[in-house]
Protein backbone atom coordinates (compact mmCIF):
# COMPACT_ATOMS: atom_id res chain seq x y z
CA UNK A 1 0.00 0.00 0.00
CA UNK A 2 1.31 3.59 -0.96
CA UNK A 3 2.35 5.53 2.15
CA UNK A 4 0.25 8.60 2.96
CA UNK A 5 1.79 11.59 2.43
CA UNK A 6 1.13 14.05 5.50
CA UNK A 7 -0.71 13.24 8.60
CA UNK A 8 -4.42 12.79 8.86
CA UNK A 9 -6.17 13.18 12.30
CA UNK A 10 -9.43 12.25 12.85
CA UNK A 11 -11.49 11.99 16.15
CA UNK A 12 -14.61 10.61 17.61
CA UNK A 13 -15.90 10.10 21.28
CA UNK A 14 -15.79 7.00 22.76
CA UNK A 15 -18.97 5.20 23.87
CA UNK A 16 -19.45 4.49 27.00
CA UNK A 17 -16.63 6.85 28.24
CA UNK A 18 -17.63 10.41 28.97
CA UNK A 19 -14.52 12.45 28.20
CA UNK A 20 -12.70 10.08 26.17
CA UNK A 21 -11.84 10.21 22.58
CA UNK A 22 -10.25 7.78 20.03
CA UNK A 23 -7.24 9.82 17.74
CA UNK A 24 -6.93 8.33 14.64
CA UNK A 25 -3.37 8.82 13.01
CA UNK A 26 -2.02 8.10 9.48
CA UNK A 27 0.82 8.42 7.17
CA UNK A 28 3.43 10.74 8.87
CA UNK A 29 3.97 12.08 12.54
CA UNK A 30 6.48 14.34 11.34
CA UNK A 31 7.88 18.13 11.37
CA UNK A 32 4.87 19.02 9.77
CA UNK A 33 2.88 16.45 10.98
CA UNK A 34 3.66 17.32 14.69
CA UNK A 35 2.27 20.77 14.15
CA UNK A 36 -0.78 19.42 12.95
CA UNK A 37 -1.27 16.87 15.97
CA UNK A 38 -1.04 20.21 18.32
CA UNK A 39 -3.47 22.36 15.90
CA UNK A 40 -6.10 19.60 15.87
CA UNK A 41 -5.83 17.52 19.05
CA UNK A 42 -5.59 20.47 21.41
CA UNK A 43 -9.21 21.78 21.00
CA UNK A 44 -10.50 18.28 21.67
CA UNK A 45 -8.56 18.68 25.12
CA UNK A 46 -9.91 22.10 25.74
CA UNK A 47 -13.15 21.17 25.26
CA UNK A 48 -12.83 18.05 27.89
CA UNK A 49 -11.97 15.18 26.31
CA UNK A 50 -8.89 14.10 28.59
CA UNK A 51 -8.43 10.64 27.99
CA UNK A 52 -7.20 10.03 24.94
CA UNK A 53 -6.20 7.05 23.21
CA UNK A 54 -4.38 7.47 20.12
CA UNK A 55 -4.92 4.49 17.50
CA UNK A 56 -1.15 4.28 15.61
CA UNK A 57 -1.88 1.52 13.71
CA UNK A 58 -1.74 3.27 10.23
CA UNK A 59 0.93 5.72 11.65
CA UNK A 60 4.10 4.59 9.21
CA UNK A 61 6.54 7.32 10.48
CA UNK A 62 7.62 9.72 13.85
CA UNK A 63 10.43 11.62 14.25
CA UNK A 64 10.91 13.98 17.08
CA UNK A 65 9.03 16.88 16.62
CA UNK A 66 5.78 14.42 16.67
CA UNK A 67 7.07 12.88 19.69
CA UNK A 68 7.40 16.56 21.61
CA UNK A 69 3.95 17.45 20.06
CA UNK A 70 2.67 13.98 21.05
CA UNK A 71 4.05 14.46 24.62
CA UNK A 72 2.39 18.26 24.75
CA UNK A 73 -0.56 16.28 24.19
CA UNK A 74 0.02 14.09 26.98
CA UNK A 75 1.21 17.05 29.23
CA UNK A 76 -2.30 18.80 28.12
CA UNK A 77 -4.42 15.89 28.59
CA UNK A 78 -2.54 14.87 32.18
CA UNK A 79 -2.75 18.13 33.67
CA UNK A 80 -6.75 18.12 33.52
CA UNK A 81 -6.31 14.80 34.76
CA UNK A 82 -6.15 12.88 31.92
CA UNK A 83 -4.43 10.53 30.13
CA UNK A 84 -2.88 9.22 26.76
CA UNK A 85 -2.21 5.73 25.81
CA UNK A 86 -1.10 4.24 22.30
CA UNK A 87 -2.80 1.63 20.31
CA UNK A 88 -0.86 -0.83 17.39
CA UNK A 89 2.45 0.76 17.41
CA UNK A 90 4.47 -0.29 14.21
CA UNK A 91 7.99 -2.06 15.24
CA UNK A 92 9.90 1.04 14.24
CA UNK A 93 7.72 3.89 15.61
CA UNK A 94 8.32 1.60 19.03
CA UNK A 95 12.06 1.55 18.39
CA UNK A 96 12.05 5.10 18.40
CA UNK A 97 9.87 5.61 20.86
CA UNK A 98 11.94 3.44 23.37
CA UNK A 99 14.93 5.82 22.72
CA UNK A 100 13.75 8.41 24.14
CA UNK A 101 12.23 7.22 27.10
CA UNK A 102 8.51 7.53 25.87
CA UNK A 103 7.66 4.02 26.05
CA UNK A 104 8.02 4.14 29.71
CA UNK A 105 5.81 6.93 30.92
CA UNK A 106 2.96 5.66 28.01
CA UNK A 107 1.43 2.51 28.05
CA UNK A 108 1.06 1.12 24.47
CA UNK A 109 -1.60 -1.68 23.66
CA UNK A 110 -1.70 -4.53 20.61
CA UNK A 111 -5.62 -3.66 20.11
CA UNK A 112 -8.21 -0.56 20.54
CA UNK A 113 -9.98 -3.38 23.05
CA UNK A 114 -7.62 -3.59 24.90
CA UNK A 115 -6.79 0.02 25.56
CA UNK A 116 -10.48 0.44 26.56
CA UNK A 117 -10.77 -2.38 29.09
CA UNK A 118 -7.85 -0.66 31.03
CA UNK A 119 -9.81 2.72 31.10
CA UNK B 1 32.38 6.76 -6.32
CA UNK B 2 28.94 6.09 -5.63
CA UNK B 3 27.97 9.31 -3.96
CA UNK B 4 24.62 11.02 -3.91
CA UNK B 5 24.30 15.20 -3.61
CA UNK B 6 21.24 17.29 -2.84
CA UNK B 7 21.54 20.54 -2.65
CA UNK B 8 18.79 21.79 -1.05
CA UNK B 9 17.31 25.20 0.01
CA UNK B 10 16.16 25.99 3.55
CA UNK B 11 12.80 24.51 3.24
CA UNK B 12 11.48 21.83 5.65
CA UNK B 13 8.72 20.71 3.04
CA UNK B 14 11.72 18.93 1.07
CA UNK B 15 12.34 17.03 3.65
CA UNK B 16 10.17 14.22 3.43
CA UNK B 17 10.45 13.31 -0.01
CA UNK B 18 14.22 13.23 0.88
CA UNK B 19 14.77 10.93 3.50
CA UNK B 20 12.33 8.61 1.43
CA UNK B 21 14.30 8.73 -1.66
CA UNK B 22 17.41 8.13 0.31
CA UNK B 23 15.80 5.69 2.40
CA UNK B 24 14.60 3.56 -0.92
CA UNK B 25 17.78 3.97 -2.36
CA UNK B 26 19.54 1.97 0.75
CA UNK B 27 16.98 -0.53 0.38
CA UNK B 28 19.55 -1.32 -3.60
CA UNK B 29 22.56 -1.50 -1.25
CA UNK B 30 22.00 -4.02 1.66
CA UNK B 31 20.37 -2.64 4.38
CA UNK B 32 17.25 -4.25 5.28
CA UNK B 33 13.49 -2.83 6.17
CA UNK B 34 14.60 -1.74 9.57
CA UNK B 35 17.91 -0.13 8.84
CA UNK B 36 16.15 1.52 5.77
CA UNK B 37 13.54 2.83 8.05
CA UNK B 38 16.69 3.86 10.28
CA UNK B 39 18.34 5.86 7.69
CA UNK B 40 15.10 7.92 6.79
CA UNK B 41 15.04 8.50 10.20
CA UNK B 42 18.52 9.88 10.52
CA UNK B 43 17.94 11.76 7.39
CA UNK B 44 15.05 13.24 8.57
CA UNK B 45 16.84 14.81 11.91
CA UNK B 46 19.58 15.86 10.68
CA UNK B 47 18.04 18.25 7.67
CA UNK B 48 15.39 18.93 10.12
CA UNK B 49 18.06 20.68 12.51
CA UNK B 50 20.11 22.31 9.50
CA UNK B 51 17.07 23.91 7.71
CA UNK B 52 16.15 25.25 10.97
CA UNK B 53 18.89 26.31 13.33
CA UNK B 54 21.50 26.55 10.32
CA UNK B 55 19.83 29.46 8.48
CA UNK B 56 21.17 32.97 8.48
CA UNK B 57 21.27 35.63 5.77
CA UNK B 58 24.19 34.42 3.82
CA UNK B 59 23.14 30.84 4.32
CA UNK B 60 21.37 30.01 0.97
CA UNK B 61 21.56 26.24 0.76
CA UNK B 62 21.68 23.19 2.61
CA UNK B 63 23.90 20.29 0.99
CA UNK B 64 23.87 16.82 1.65
CA UNK B 65 26.10 14.07 0.38
CA UNK B 66 25.22 10.36 0.75
CA UNK B 67 28.32 7.90 -0.51
CA UNK B 68 26.72 3.97 -0.68
CA UNK B 69 28.49 1.09 -0.78
CA UNK B 70 27.59 -2.84 -0.22
CA UNK B 71 26.36 -2.58 3.42
CA UNK B 72 27.63 1.01 4.13
CA UNK B 73 26.17 4.33 3.61
CA UNK B 74 28.19 7.68 4.88
CA UNK B 75 26.44 10.96 5.20
CA UNK B 76 27.42 14.42 5.23
CA UNK B 77 24.94 17.43 5.95
CA UNK B 78 26.64 20.84 5.74
CA UNK B 79 24.79 23.91 6.42
CA UNK B 80 26.16 27.52 6.25
CA UNK B 81 24.49 29.42 8.99
CA UNK B 82 27.73 30.17 10.86
CA UNK B 83 27.94 29.41 14.75
CA UNK B 84 24.57 30.98 16.24
CA UNK B 85 23.73 27.36 17.50
CA UNK B 86 26.29 25.19 18.65
CA UNK B 87 23.86 22.26 18.29
CA UNK B 88 27.05 19.87 19.24
CA UNK B 89 26.81 22.16 22.63
CA UNK B 90 22.70 21.45 23.05
CA UNK B 91 23.17 18.26 21.89
CA UNK B 92 25.25 17.16 24.54
CA UNK B 93 23.38 18.88 27.31
CA UNK B 94 20.36 16.81 25.80
CA UNK B 95 21.88 13.96 26.39
CA UNK B 96 22.72 14.09 29.92
CA UNK B 97 19.28 16.14 30.32
CA UNK B 98 16.98 12.71 28.87
CA UNK B 99 18.98 10.68 31.24
CA UNK B 100 18.16 12.44 34.55
CA UNK B 101 14.69 13.07 33.13
CA UNK B 102 13.87 9.29 32.88
CA UNK B 103 15.79 8.58 35.80
CA UNK B 104 13.39 11.21 38.16
CA UNK B 105 10.52 10.40 36.30
CA UNK B 106 10.31 13.61 34.57
CA UNK B 107 9.86 12.93 30.74
CA UNK B 108 6.53 14.82 30.77
CA UNK B 109 6.39 17.33 33.42
CA UNK B 110 8.41 19.53 30.69
CA UNK B 111 7.94 18.28 27.01
CA UNK B 112 11.26 20.17 25.28
CA UNK B 113 12.89 19.72 22.29
CA UNK B 114 16.15 18.50 21.23
CA UNK B 115 15.96 14.95 20.75
CA UNK B 116 16.39 14.71 17.35
CA UNK B 117 20.23 14.17 17.47
CA UNK B 118 19.65 11.69 20.59
CA UNK B 119 17.57 9.46 17.93
CA UNK B 120 20.78 9.84 15.38
CA UNK B 121 23.40 9.00 17.76
CA UNK B 122 21.19 5.71 18.26
CA UNK B 123 20.48 4.27 15.26
CA UNK B 124 24.09 4.78 13.65
CA UNK B 125 27.16 3.20 13.48
CA UNK B 126 29.04 6.84 13.84
CA UNK B 127 28.15 10.26 14.66
CA UNK B 128 30.12 13.10 14.39
CA UNK B 129 29.03 16.70 14.51
CA UNK B 130 31.98 19.82 13.92
CA UNK B 131 30.19 23.46 14.51
CA UNK B 132 33.12 25.89 12.86
CA UNK B 133 32.36 29.84 12.04
CA UNK B 134 31.01 29.45 8.71
CA UNK B 135 28.75 26.35 9.58
CA UNK B 136 27.96 23.07 10.67
CA UNK B 137 28.80 19.71 9.39
CA UNK B 138 27.16 16.32 10.52
CA UNK B 139 28.39 13.49 9.43
CA UNK B 140 26.82 9.52 9.82
CA UNK B 141 27.94 6.04 8.94
CA UNK B 142 26.31 3.20 9.19
CA UNK B 143 26.75 -0.20 8.64
CA UNK B 144 24.06 -2.75 7.66
CA UNK B 145 23.58 -5.85 9.45
CA UNK B 146 23.51 -8.10 6.52
CA UNK B 147 20.39 -9.73 8.22
CA UNK B 148 17.17 -9.59 6.17
CA UNK B 149 14.06 -8.80 8.88
CA UNK B 150 11.22 -11.22 8.70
Amino acid sequence: MARITGLQVSSRDVAGHPGAALIELKGDLDTPGGQKLAQEVFPIIEKGSISLIFNFCDLEYINSIGIYNLMRCFKKASNKGGFLKLVAVKDQVREVLEVVGLTAVIRLYNTLDEALADI
Amino acid sequence: MPELRIDMPYDLNFIPGIRRCISSIARHFGFNEREAYHIETVVDEICNNAVEHGRSAKALRVLLSCVFRKGNMEMIVKDMGGRKINIKEIFQRNVKLLKEEIARGELINQPHRGRGLIIVQNLVDKLDIRVTASGTTVRILKKASGQEVK
